[in-house]
């Protein structure tokens, strides 16, 4: 009788098979053919491959189902996998192992890469891989194995479908690179949490390398993992020698490099591409002349997204987890989040990276809203354009199923409690798809306000967490912070928790930290003291603003002070230029001064020292501070474009402080020249201090479209480049967004809707990106259906909103035929709606032959066509 | 490292005769270091025999293409090169990134992207030919699925028969476009030296890739990144 696998791996040493394809190369597999038809074609290679291996002493060996899917296999996919079951079955029989060799239902990548690259969906993937699994189960495969996987994501589809569909073990091998990595940015730790995580039972990796460059991965891989490691490398490096394909490592040179990667700790060993039978046999004598040593597996609490690892507590650095996703007191953001501004919301995020934040948290619940849905997508945006990991923070399990099923790692999860009823509901989700669980110290009796009542909760939440499967490094105790308004004792209590988290229960803490001061005045004050004394008590993660420059300066003066920054990297590199207030004070009225004085044209130097700063006179904030022509400016003019309109006196801020509402032909602010300059810093400076004075309206009408329009015009008379028009357009959506940030309290005038979408099989769409920002410059409600958009959405969504005009890109010839049939189904069903199509076929003579409206020739053709239509009216 | 070509960046950002300005090339240094970094090209070939018995049927692969151009092409080989190439998915992932927050910075990624990839495959197709120039052969001119009457279908096979996914990661999608988008396959034909150099045939071919001018596209009027220049060798992403 076989003992079950998991009962051997880690215990002895496994081996596993070599080559598939490359041995069916040699039996005479033609290229380009599907390996798994010989299942059906030629049963007895596949029988006689797998001979092979078991005489050569494998104890694991695949199916040949690397590339059985339904996308390779539309028709006879169950017959192929049954097939490569029993003839593997056969296999065993006929060697006689029986009793100690194990069938691996072999899976591998669909060949398609997941979305948002790639055009396959992450449920779709699932799917595919689900249906595989469960024949492969039905006809008694002993274990899966996924191998040869090169994105994370994939693997995270295939793991969840082996786990939903059958009972067997679940092993999978990824690839990497030598450089450490897979192909879409993965390391071997962040695979590693991500698939431990998800609850496979051996992970590790295959393929692409020989075993003498695989050496370092394997190395990083056993040093991360707490589930056994399986190591199956190539013979080398594939080379075409006239026309085959020929590896280099022999069977000895081989097994030597394997016995060194047994001695690292990987206890399943076998080969990938080029190995045959005599590398395994070598490779077995090799390594079974060492004593077998399990390694020992080291908890840490880490979490991960698709390519980074962040560590918690164990001696890690304090982990910043930004706090700004998240509507709370924000009604910028909750205006987002109704009108579906993602794009807003995923700029928070960009942001708060670049302000040193490790996590971000993601929380998106407001009324009005659909929580499960905004989550899902929000966190879909967010990892598909940065690499840090998330907090998923909802308080809707079925959002937070939602979420970390199509997160791309293992997350941060915020929050359970200590209430029997939301730690049941949630656990399961925990174990499940993987993550770290914040776990606040409350429950049914509310908050306790002792150390000892919060330290009990924490227990009883290691505790029922532990009776789920999950490990306590998987949790993070939150201490909970009150602010000290209401309680003088409550940070005292805060601090004596998180201590004796760390030193009582060898936990990790969590806190929100500014809850501190909540009804005070100054609160980055209170705020950043309390937490520099939090991390000196054993912080482990604090959730807070990471622009807020306080809590910044306390976050790394604590690092420098407490060894946690190595040679003092991250310190120097924030405050190398820094400045003391008083300095900075000083330097801000001095600029003032000299930019009244400029626009008075007194000079400087005509002027003694004054104690007194000029102010008051609202006309020294108008929006043309002075700026002194062309002198500083060496991009302005550079190409010709900004000669007859580039030259800004001090004589000219006299007639624009009245706001500019004379428009004049000698008018041209600041953020006009910054604009046109494509100075993005500088226009969003010149907003703030134009709205200072003017209405927001009031700057887009005089400032920024004008401005935009100078540009355009250069472009279009072929004055200017594509790259000038883009910088402008860059400046300009920065000024806007300063503008709108200061209008969501107002309703938003528009010019009217536009739908752009780039039309189905298209997938990339920088055209399209392009054009929506120049409409919204100019005034414009852009609805943008993204890529890959199907005639069916494009058309409901045009009548739903009652859109007037739909711009439609493609970039390819063999997509302008589902252009074509999204224009015929708009005539039809939305008569009154003008379609402008563009993108890099496109042509007039083949715009008019698919019946479009407008012909986008450039980028800003379809702008000028939508300002037709506005003048008609027709919009 | 990839060595990058400035001029073939400003053509593909639709610069023409112009220089940029010294703002526009500190962006765009900035974008190719931060490119540099997130490459992660690949390259996989095969070579197969090639072998013409029809008008413009040329088989190879176990493949039979009809295709004039493709006949043309590899007139004269008597075996030829099935080549992948990629700069990886970062690239991509750069060019998503900065659309949220500078479409300069998008395009930038887009145009020092299509350099990017035709520079690394220049570079390895370099090694190609140092072999077969050792055995006697020249190679042609690099001729790609989607160019003139080739059509684009075949990507499907180069898929198949390169294993592309495997070796380059290069995936293609329903309407077989590949991901990632900086990403090349072609044919490569050896010819026997005594068949004409590289650098005439270019003359002789209508290769979009290859032109030695934009005069002979159809395009050429409209086209964003015509090298003005005339008579100078240059590459085109596309094909009409």
């Amino acid at each position: 009788m076989r003992k079950n696998i998991l009962d051997r791996l880690g215990k002895e040493w496994i081996f596993f098979d070599g080559g598939t394809g490359s041995i069916l190369q040699e039996k005479g597999l033609q290229p380009g053919e599907l390996p798994e038809t010989w299942n059906l074609l030629h049963p007895e290679e596949i029988i006689d491959l797998h001979l092979g291996y078991l005489n050569a002493g494998s104890h694991i060996f695949n199916t040949n189902t690397f590339g059985a899917n339904r996308l390779k296999f539309q028709d006879n996919l169950d017959e192929i996998v049954t097939a490569a079951v029993k003839l593997a079955k056969e296999a065993r029989k006929r060697s006689g192992r029986e009793d100690d060799a194990y069938i691996a239902l072999d899976i591998g990548p669909t060949g398609k890469l997941l979305k948002p690259m790639g055009d396959l969906s992450f449920d779709d993937a699932v799917d595919i891989f689900a249906e595989v699994v469960r024949i492969g189960a039905r006809e008694d495969a002993d274990l899966v194995l996924i191998e040869t996987m090169n994105d994370s994501y994939e693997a995270k589809a295939a793991v969840l479908a082996a786990k939903e569909n059958c009972d067997l073990p679940v092993f999978i091998t990824c690839v990497f690179d030598a450089s450490g990595k897979m192909l879409t940015g993965g390391t071997p730790e962040s695979a590693v949490a991500m698939l431990e995580g998800l609850g496979v039972d051996a992970l590790g990796t295959n393929c692409s390398l020989g075993p003498e460059q695989m050496i370092p991965i394997v190395e990083r891989l056993v040093k991360a993992a707490h589930v056994p490691v399986l190591v199956n490398p190539n013979a080398g490096l594939p080379k075409s020698v006239d026309g085959r394909t020929v590896y280099d490592v022999d069977p000895e040179a081989f097994a030597g490099f394997m016995k060194t990667i047994a001695g690292l700790g990987a206890v399943g060993l076998g080969g990938c591409c080029g190995t045959t039978p005599a590398h395994i046999k070598k490779e077995i004598e090799a390594v079974t002349s060492l004593p077998f040593r399990a390694p020992k597996a080291e908890a840490h609490t880490v979490i991960s997204s698709f390519s980074q690892v962040v560590e918690i507590g164990g001696g890690a650095r304090p982990v910043i987890i930004g706090e700004r996703i998240n509507p709370t007191g924000k009604k910028r953001f909750k205006q987002a989040l109704v009108e579906h501004d993602i794009d807003y919301i995923v700029d928070q995020g960009l942001q708060q990276e670049d302000a040193g934040a490790h996590v971000l948290d993601v929380n998106v619940g407001t009324p009005e809203i659909d929580e499960a849905e905004l989550l899902d997508e929000v966190l879909t945006r967010l990892q598909s354009v940065l690499a840090l990991p998330l907090q998923i923070d909802t308080s809707d399990p079925v959002a937070m199923e939602r979420a970390l099923r199509h997160y791309n790692g293992k997350a941060l999860i915020n929050s359970v409690n200590g209430k029997e009823e939301v730690m049941h509901s949630v656990f399961p989700l925990v174990k499940k798809y993987g993550g770290v669980i914040v776990g606040l110290a409350l429950d049914e009796g509310g908050i306790p306000d002792t150390a000892d009542g919060r330290i009990a909760i924490a227990k009883k939440i290691y505790d029922t967490a532990a009776s789920y499967g999950i490990p306590k490094e998987d949790v993070v105790i939150d201490g909970l912070c009150m602010t000290i308004s209401s309680d003088p004792r409550s940070a005292l209590v805060t601090l004596e928790t998180i201590r004796r988290i760390r030193d009582e229960l060898g936990g990790s803490s969590i806190l929100g930290v500014s809850n501190i001061s909540f009804g005070l005045p100054a609160r980055e004050l209170v705020n950043s003291y309390f937490f520099a004394m939090a991390l000196q008590n054993g912080l482990s993660c604090a959730i807070i603003n990471p622009n807020n420059q306080a809590m910044m300066q306390a976050y790394r003066s604590f690092c420098a002070l407490t060894a946690q920054d190595e040679n003092f990297q991250n310190f120097i590199g924030a405050y190398q230029n820094y400045k003391t207030p008083d300095k900075r004070v000083s330097e801000a009225v001095d600029a003032c001064r000299s930019r009244v004085l400029n626009a008075l044209g007194i000079s400087a130097g005509d002027l003694k020292s004054s104690g007194s700063p000029l102010g008051g006179n609202a006309s020294f904030v108008t929006s043309n501070g002075g700026i002194s022509g062309n002198s500083g400016g060496s991009g302005a003019g550079q190409n010709g474009a900004f000669g007859s309109s580039g030259t800004v006196t001090g004589g000219a801020s006299g007639a624009s402080s009245q706001g500019g509402s004379g428009n004049g032909q000698g008018y041209h602010s600041k953020l006009m020249e910054a604009i046109e300059r494509g100075m993005a810093k500088p226009a969003a400076a010149a907003t703030k201090d134009a709205l200072l004075t003017r209405s927001a309206l009031d700057i887009i009408n005089q400032d920024l479209v004008p401005a935009l329009d100078i540009v355009g015009k250069g472009f279009e008379k072929g004055t200017l480049f594509l790259p000038q028009l883009l910088m402008a357009a860059d400046a300009a959506k920065a000024a806007f967004t300063v503008v709108k940030e200061s209008m969501s309290d107002t309703q938003q005038e528009s010019k009217g809707k536009v739908i752009l979408a780039t039309v189905k099989g298209d997938i990339h769409d920088i055209g399209k990106n392009i054009v929506k920002v120049l409409l919204e410059n100019y005034g414009y409600d852009v609805i943008d259906l993204g890529k890959d958009v199907p005639p069916e959405t494009i058309v409901e969504t045009a009548i739903q909103q009652d859109v007037k005009l739909v711009g439609l890109s493609a970039l390819m010839t063999t997509t302008v035929v589902n252009m074509e049939e999204t224009i015929k189904q708009l005539h039809k069903k939305k008569p009154d709606c003008k379609i402008a199509v563009g993108g890099a076929v496109m042509t007039q003579d083949y715009a008019d032959k698919i019946g479009a409206d407008c012909y986008g020739s450039d980028a800003m053709a379809t702008v000028r066509y939508a300002d037709e239509l506005c003048e008609k009216g027709l919009l | 490292m990839i060595e990058l070509r400035q001029k073939e960046i400003y053509r593909f950002l639709g610069y023409q005769k112009i220089t940029p300005s010294p703002e526009v090339d500190e962006r765009i240094k900035e974008c190719v270091e931060k490119m540099q970094n997130a490459a992660a090209p690949r390259c996989f070939y095969r070579s197969f025999q090639v072998k013409q018995t029809a008008p413009d049927i040329t088989e190879i692969a176990g493949l039979s293409i009809k295709s004039k151009n493709l006949y043309k092409n590899l007139e004269g080989c008597d075996h030829a090169y099935m080549f992948a190439a990629t700069v990886g998915i970062g690239i991509d992932m750069l060019i998503k990134r900065s659309e949220l927050t500078s479409l300069m910075e998008a395009s930038i990624y887009q145009a020092a992207g299509a350099e990017m990839v035709e520079s690394f495959a220049d570079s390895e197709v370099k090694k190609i030919r140092e072999t077969e120039n050792a055995s006697g052969y020249t190679l042609r001119p690099r001729f790609s699925p989607g160019y003139g009457d080739l059509p684009l279908a075949l990507q499907s096979d180069f898929a198949k028969i390169l294993d592309m996914q495997k070796w380059c990661g290069i995936t293609l999608t329903e309407t077989l476009l590949m991901v990632p988008s900086k990403s090349i396959t072609a044919f490569i034909g050896c010819a026997k030296s005594s068949d004409l150099p590289e650098s005439e045939y270019l003359a002789k071919t209508i290769n979009p890739l290859e032109l030695s001018s934009c005069t002979l596209c159809s395009k050429a009027k409209d086209c964003l990144y015509k090298n003005s220049s005339k008579g100078e060798q240059t590459k085109c992403e596309k094909t009409y």
